[in-house]
């Protein structure tokens, strides 16, 4: 009977062991690999609809005056820019990454959970599509922010309860997502990969997961409240009714500030993977970054207040929130320290994957200092509502989170396609990204300590010249982007044969690499054993 | 075959009701699944708790 059994089962494993063909291949993915690689391109695609809105927002702030739109669509522009990069392009891109990375670095044969996988990824097309449709019924899309702050948010014309539908199915799909995560890491490790002999990537993954749980459902929960104020004539945030909107502000930064480390812990991890590699040691300090990731997490939940000192708090709430934010500087230096001491004395060689991680620490270090500044208090008072704000939040996302990610893509793309990508195109996408990513973002550092508010399509004269520097600076950052995709295409169509170990002269480490490459369709048939 | 494989395999052409029989393992397949879901139905109520505990929470402040 049990061979029988097992005859049944060799049949099935025969029948699975190739993909299916055509469109059931990906509507039906059950693979990490495949949902890996449809998050990913989903994350491209988002990232160049919202790149295009950053364009047309650039476009019209080039010059002051009203060139090409109406301040209320050009409110919604930057509304939904930063849906799209937060919800569609960063985190599915993560998302993407866990999924075809977490399994093969602990061994796993796939994700613990590949049906809800398969759903946690196809309800994102749907949410996107709903949110980009808000753009064309009456009253336009949302115009009052990403934070949605009441009671502007409850203006929004007939395209409200869309977009809340929009954001509570981004909420699930994150949800689902990380419970996937979490119980592939937890149950499913190769036998002897003890947690700290986990990878660093694999680790910020766990922890980041965690954070997603704790804090997707309090935003689900707050924008289900706005719902009702909207259309049951509740008042949780409708002063008018006796309801509190400084309330959602509490409410939306509890979920919004670790949302912030949600979309660049995994980014940590990332560089503390390919630091090492071309630096040719191993990581300095690795069971320190652990703890000091986890302890950026946990610090995370309890700074939010510093995203409202200007609406007036006692002021031993200022202190305490000013002060928690600048502890955060300590595990974060730590991790910057250690991967400055990775580097030192190492054999370093700058392959694309390597640049990327090195710009990361640069310029995410400037977005790191930026925020200490807008921490202090009675200057933050100087800063808020400025360019200086949007400057410092994009340092810490383009070059932090989205540096991140491409050289993660950099790094393993050889692995997922088994070629070699053109190291002269992506170095030539590196230097692009990096010299125009400063041109875009350095100046508003001076446009909002000169004063400059943000979320306005139409500015004092005085600010022309740095403005026009910062759009230029958007237009060849956005088009070298074009590159990036390129070299992916380029290099899913083929190119040299990439081998097992991938960067040759280097000492990658991680499960990841034992694999041939391509990394067949089901890895590790045999658990590895760690020793 | 080893465990891990044999449970996500069998999860993934075959749902948790058809697991597959490989001798010696199946106890620990059990056990695994066990483990996956339960861990998943935890965290899924965490997730839960959050949304309903936040929403509850401004009920309550809305009336005191």
């Amino acid at each position: 009977m049990a061979q029988s059994h097992a005859s049944d089962a060799a049949h099935h494993d025969d029948h699975h062991d190739q993909p299916a063909t055509g469109i059931k291949r990906w509507l039906f993915a059950t693979n990490h690999k495949d949902i890996g690689t449809m998050y990913l391109v989903f994350s491209l695609i988002m990232f160049f609809i919202g790149g295009a809105m950053a364009m047309l927002i650039r476009a019209e702030l080039f010059q002051p005056g009203l060139q090409l739109m109406q301040p209320e669509f050009f409110n919604q522009l930057t509304t939904n820019h930063a849906l799209v990069m937060i919800f569609g392009a960063v985190m599915p891109a993560f998302v993407g990454l866990a999924n075809w990375m977490v399994p093969l670095q602990v061994g796993a044969p796939d994700m613990a959970l590949p049906r809800m996988n398969n759903f946690s990824f196809w309800i994102l097309p749907f949410a996107f599509t709903l949110l980009l449709g808000t753009f064309f019924v009456p009253g336009g899309a949302a115009a009052g922010g990403w934070t949605l702050y009441p009671p502007l948010s409850l203006q929004t014309g007939d395209s409200f309860p869309m977009l809340i539908f929009a954001i509570h199915m981004m909420g699930i799909s994150s949800i689902m997502g990380a419970i996937n995560v979490i119980v592939t890491i937890m149950n499913m490790r190769a036998p002897g990969m003890t947690l700290l002999k986990m990878p660093l990537f694999a680790w910020s993954w766990l922890i980041t997961a965690y954070l997603l749980i704790a804090v997707m459902p309090v935003l689900a929960g707050s924008v289900t409240m706005l719902l009702t104020d909207h259309f049951f004539k509740t008042s949780f945030f409708n002063a008018a009714g006796g309801g509190d909107p400084i309330m959602f502000e509490h409410i939306f930064w509890f979920f919004g500030h670790p949302e912030v480390y949600i979309m660049i812990l995994p980014a940590f991890g990332i560089i503390s993977e390919i630091l090492p590699t071309f630096s040719r040691k191993p990581l300095f300090g690795a069971t320190s970054m652990i703890y000091a990731i986890a302890s950026i997490a946990f610090l995370s939940f309890i700074v939010w207040g510093h995203h409202m000192f200007a609406d007036g708090m006692p002021v031993a709430a200022q202190l305490f929130y000013m002060m928690s934010t600048m502890l955060i500087a300590v595990p974060t230096g730590v991790k910057v320290f250690n991967w400055t001491a990775t580097m030192w004395r190492g054999s370093l060689s700058f392959e694309p994957p390597m640049l990327f991680a090195i710009a990361f620490l640069f310029l995410f270090s400037i977005g790191g200092f930026s925020g200490l500044m807008l921490a202090i208090v009675p200057a933050d008072f100087q800063y808020n509502q400025t360019y200086f704000v949007v400057a410092h939040f994009h340092y810490v996302l383009v070059p932090g989170a989205i540096f991140g990610i491409m050289a993660g893509v950099y790094y393993w793309l050889p692995k997922w396609t088994g070629h070699m990508y053109s190291m002269a195109l992506a170095k030539t996408h590196f230097w692009l990204s990096a010299i125009f990513i400063n041109v875009l973002f350095f100046p508003q550092h001076f446009l909002g300590l000169a004063g400059m508010p943000r979320r306005i399509p139409d500015y004092a004269v005085q600010f022309t010249d740095w403005n026009m520097v910062s759009s230029i600076g958007g237009f060849a950052f956005g088009l070298s982007q074009v590159l990036f995709a390129i070299v992916i295409v380029q290099c899913i169509r083929g190119g040299k044969k990439a081998s097992a170990k991938v960067w040759e002269g280097t000492n990658p480490t991680g499960l990841e690499w034992t694999l041939p490459s391509p990394a067949p369709y089901h890895s590790f048939s045999t658990a590895p054993e760690i020793h | 075959m080893d465990v891990a494989f044999t449970c996500a395999v069998s999860q993934l052409l075959d749902g948790p009701g058809n697991s597959l029989s490989v001798n010696g393992t199946r106890t620990l397949e059990t056990s695994m699944k066990r483990r996956v879901r339960n861990g998943a139905l935890g965290l899924a109520a965490l997730a839960a708790v959050f949304y309903f505990g936040f929403i509850a929470l401004l009920v309550y402040r809305s009336h005191h």
